[in-house]
């Protein structure tokens, strides 16, 4: 573990203290408190339109609360934190990629932006298009590229710097198998040396697989948090008194199940 | 042929719904604040556009009443100016179909290639541009039948076969350049293809003696005779005869063929030079000429400036603006009046100034608006919104100062003959700085409270914002308003009187020019952190 990594002394990577974001008379995140250790795979999860993104935004810059704070590594986090945001990788939702950029050359712009060497960001960023199989379009401009290609170079950007913490919106989706396979791989080798990650996604099984811990929120309130470790070895997850043996069966528990028909379908 | 059993009943109601919807999309673009100065400049437009048809109506039935030899011809060249009246506005306000009316976006509807073809044009046709050159032509022909001077379904039909020719020549055209524009020789053969026809052309035909004069005009006219306004103009005027029938013809073969064409161009593949120029992705990191200007720039802002170059010198419109903008040289000609004194420098003084504050204006008053969903990368990456524009305002100020350069070069080769002095150079150095100066230090606060959405690859569009045009029109119509209005009130001799004696005005002018610059480079953080969100959720839009 690096010296910066040790600056949190009590081994929280992320600490949300009653986080609240309203737009106007909309209250998209009211009150949330989560703390997440670090060395974990944390997955973020909810239904469309619980807050996620919202949440994300604030702990990565995009959004200012409007109460509470975040802590991230044991400091205060704003918008303004330009140092800390060097520690930190973001793949943030709609990617927020610059499409007339070819993928060597946006890159290279963010290796600069974390103020790595030339002679490393060339060396990562040759290795990042290789791994990531990218070689091929690599005369395209990101404007032309596939939907996965695009979230293979978002997640490029994101690690080019070797973060302490990362964040990603919804990494996996639009991946081809082989390539998901792959990233899970980077990422499990990523917290096992104490970094953490922090993702959401809507595919459960992937995050009952993938994840160490989860916190599942709806209506923009934290409604269950918790370790999956226990799913592994046949154990059960609780809820109100309930057990659950899926993350699915928790999650359909708590944000409610909708099996509504459409009779002229 | 195009058409032949695709305009089914099914078809003409599709179509006539996505007409609807264009005009309802026109109607939610104007209510959104952004949109009202596209509102409020069309009504001007329209308006005045209006005044114009009808003058122009009403003025060719009357002489064509009085006149009846020149009827016909009067006719000609007012059908001609209409067609370069719908030529400039389409360019100025987008043309035709949008983007979700694009052949691509019109593919998941159950039309068939034809039949998307005809929709997206029958789209174009009823732009409202169009709409009102419509009511031109007809209002020629209902003219000339009031007057007695022709009839009046002929009239008719030739007017509106007139603005189908015209409505396909644009879109040719426009198609044409449009392809260009995205190859990599495109771009060269355009910038000499508008320096011959804005200066070889003008040269040539103040070479010419009257007598000669005379006969290529004549040419011109009995040329026109043959392109749809001459033949409209032919149906338009005199009783119904035989001969009609065979201009109803011409004018009939023009639009297939104006049809054809459009459809060939449309469907030709566009070879982009950008993505097959064969240099290794990698090794470009290590040669490139743009990075080495960034890295002047140090760490902070190195990466920035690199980026913000690359991005703009890749959008068309903008690359489009930079290398015509210094053939604006070529306007000084015009406006020189050899009668007068100081006539070269007063339009020159002019020119400059208009150059160094229009040219890529849509990157100088709107940083961020092309970078799209990327002006999210801005906010996580360790620098601050301010420090993007910032950037972004500097690689504006170097293409910018690129352009001045070529234009002076331009100007001393083009008028080598005319007389200067070292004192006329530093005042038109020091005016085209000003305008420089002064125009990216708004554009860096504008870029705050008046960020918009821009479509990267759209050429033809009005892409400033609300504050944007604004400035473009105080800040260019007033001055050269002001400057016209002193010398025309006080006389040229004043103007060199005053050139005589304060010559050096503009340098204390791009001083001040340059405070008002530092002072915005270095204040606009609080006014970016309050507006960043907003800023943000404009360009991106909501997520």
């Amino acid at each position: 573990m690096n010296e910066s990594m040790m600056q949190s002394p009590d081994g929280v990577a992320i600490r949300i203290d009653h986080l609240t974001k309203r737009y106007g008379e909309f209250t998209a995140v009211d009150g949330m408190t989560l703390e997440v250790p670090k060395g974990r795979l944390f997955g973020f999860l909810g239904p469309n339109g619980a807050g996620k993104s919202t949440t994300i935004g604030c702990l990565t810059g995009l959004l200012d609360p409007t109460s509470g704070f975040v802590e991230l590594l044991g400091e205060r986090f704003s918008s303004d934190s330009i140092d800390l945001k060097r520690r930190i990788g973001v793949m943030p939702e709609g990617l927020a990629l610059f499409d007339q950029l070819y993928a060597h050359e946006f890159l290279a712009f963010n290796g600069r932006m974390y103020g790595l060497e030339e002679s490393v960001i060339r060396q990562r960023v040759a290795e990042l298009i290789g791994a990531l199989d990218l070689t091929a379009a690599s005369r395209k401009r990101l404007a032309d590229y596939s939907t996965g290609m695009r979230k293979k170079v978002a997640f490029a950007a994101a690690i080019i710097h070797r973060p302490e913490i990362l964040f990603l919106d919804e990494p996996f989706e639009s991946i081809d198998p082989a390539g998901v396979a792959m990233l899970k791989d980077w990422l499990r080798r990523f917290v096992s040396d104490g970094r953490t990650v922090f993702m959401t996604t809507h595919v459960l099984e992937t995050v009952e697989r993938l994840c160490d811990d989860v916190a599942i929120i709806k209506g923009g309130q934290l409604a269950w948090r918790g370790e999956l470790d226990c799913l592994g070895k046949g154990g059960t997850l609780e809820c109100d008194g309930e057990q659950f043996s899926t993350l699915e069966a928790l999650f359909l528990h708590l944000v409610g199940e909708r099996y509504n028909h459409l009779d002229w379908l | 042929m195009l058409t032949g059993n695709i305009l089914t009943s099914d078809f003409l109601r599709k179509g006539s719904a996505l007409i609807g919807l264009r005009y309802r999309l026109i109607w939610a673009q104007a209510r959104s604040s952004q949109g009202m100065i596209s509102v409020l400049l069309a009504l001007y437009l329209l308006g005045v556009l209006a005044a114009v048809l009808i003058s122009f109506g009403g003025a060719g039935a009357a002489i064509a009443a009085i006149a009846l030899g020149k009827a016909e011809s009067i006719s000609r060249w007012m059908l001609t100016s209409l067609y370069a009246n719908g030529f400039g506005l389409s360019l100025l306000f987008g043309f035709g179909a949008r983007a979700a009316f694009t052949d691509g976006a019109l593919r998941r509807f159950p039309f068939a290639a034809r039949q998307r073809f005809l929709i997206r044009h029958g789209i174009g046709i009823f732009d409202p541009v169009w709409t009102l050159l419509i009511c031109g032509a007809l209002g020629l022909a209902v003219g000339m039948f009031w007057l007695k001077a022709g009839s009046l379904v002929p009239g008719l039909v030739a007017a509106f076969l007139f603005i189908f020719a015209s409505y396909l020549t644009t879109a040719s055209l426009l198609a044409i350049v449009n392809r260009l524009m995205q190859t990599r020789g495109g771009t060269a053969i355009l910038w000499g293809g508008a320096l011959t026809i804005f200066s070889v052309g003008p040269l040539l035909l103040q070479s010419l003696d009257p007598v000669r004069l005379r006969l290529v005009w004549r040419l011109v006219d009995m040329a026109l005779r043959w392109m749809p306004p001459g033949v409209a103009a032919g149906m338009m005027v005199g009783p119904i005869r035989w001969s009609m029938a065979g201009r109803l013809v011409i004018l009939v073969l023009w639009i297939i063929l104006l049809a054809l064409f459009l459809r060939w161009i449309e469907h030709r593949p566009i070879k982009s030079g950008t993505d097959a120029d064969g240099i290794e992705p990698i090794m470009a990191l290590e040669a490139d000429v743009i990075g080495q200007v960034g890295a002047l720039f140090g760490r902070r802002y190195g990466p920035l400036v690199d980026k913000s170059l690359r991005y703009h010198l890749r959008c068309n419109l903008i690359r489009y603006s930079l290398i015509t903008s210094p053939l604006l040289v070529v306007v000084i000609q015009f406006l020189n009046s050899k009668s007068a004194p100081g006539g070269f420098l007063f339009a020159s003084v002019l020119i400059f100034y208009i150059l160094s504050c229009a040219t890529a204006a849509g990157m100088m008053l709107n940083l961020l608006g092309f970078d799209g969903a990327g002006v999210r990368r801005y906010a996580v990456i360790p620098a601050s919104l301010g420090d993007a524009l910032r950037a972004g305002s500097l690689a504006s100020m170097i293409l910018r100062l690129m352009v001045v350069l070529m234009a002076f070069v331009f100007w001393i080769i083009l008028y080598w003959k005319e007389p200067k002095s070292w004192r006329m150079v530093l005042m038109l150095v020091g005016i085209a700085l000003t305008g420089t100066i002064i125009y990216n230090a708004i554009g860096l606060w504008i870029s705050i409270f008046s960020a918009k959405a821009v479509d990267f690859d759209s050429m033809w569009n009005n892409r400033l914002s609300l504050g944007a045009n604004v400035a473009m029109l105080v800040g260019v119509v007033v001055p050269y308003a002001l400057g016209a209005v002193l010398v025309d009130r006080l006389g040229r001799a004043a103007f060199m009187e005053f050139y005589d004696q304060f010559w050096w005005t503009p340098w204390v002018t791009a001083l001040l020019a340059a405070v008002l610059y530092l002072l915005s480079f270095h204040n606009l953080d609080n006014a970016l952190r309050l507006k960043a969100e907003s800023v943000i959720r404009r360009i991106a839009g909501a997520h």
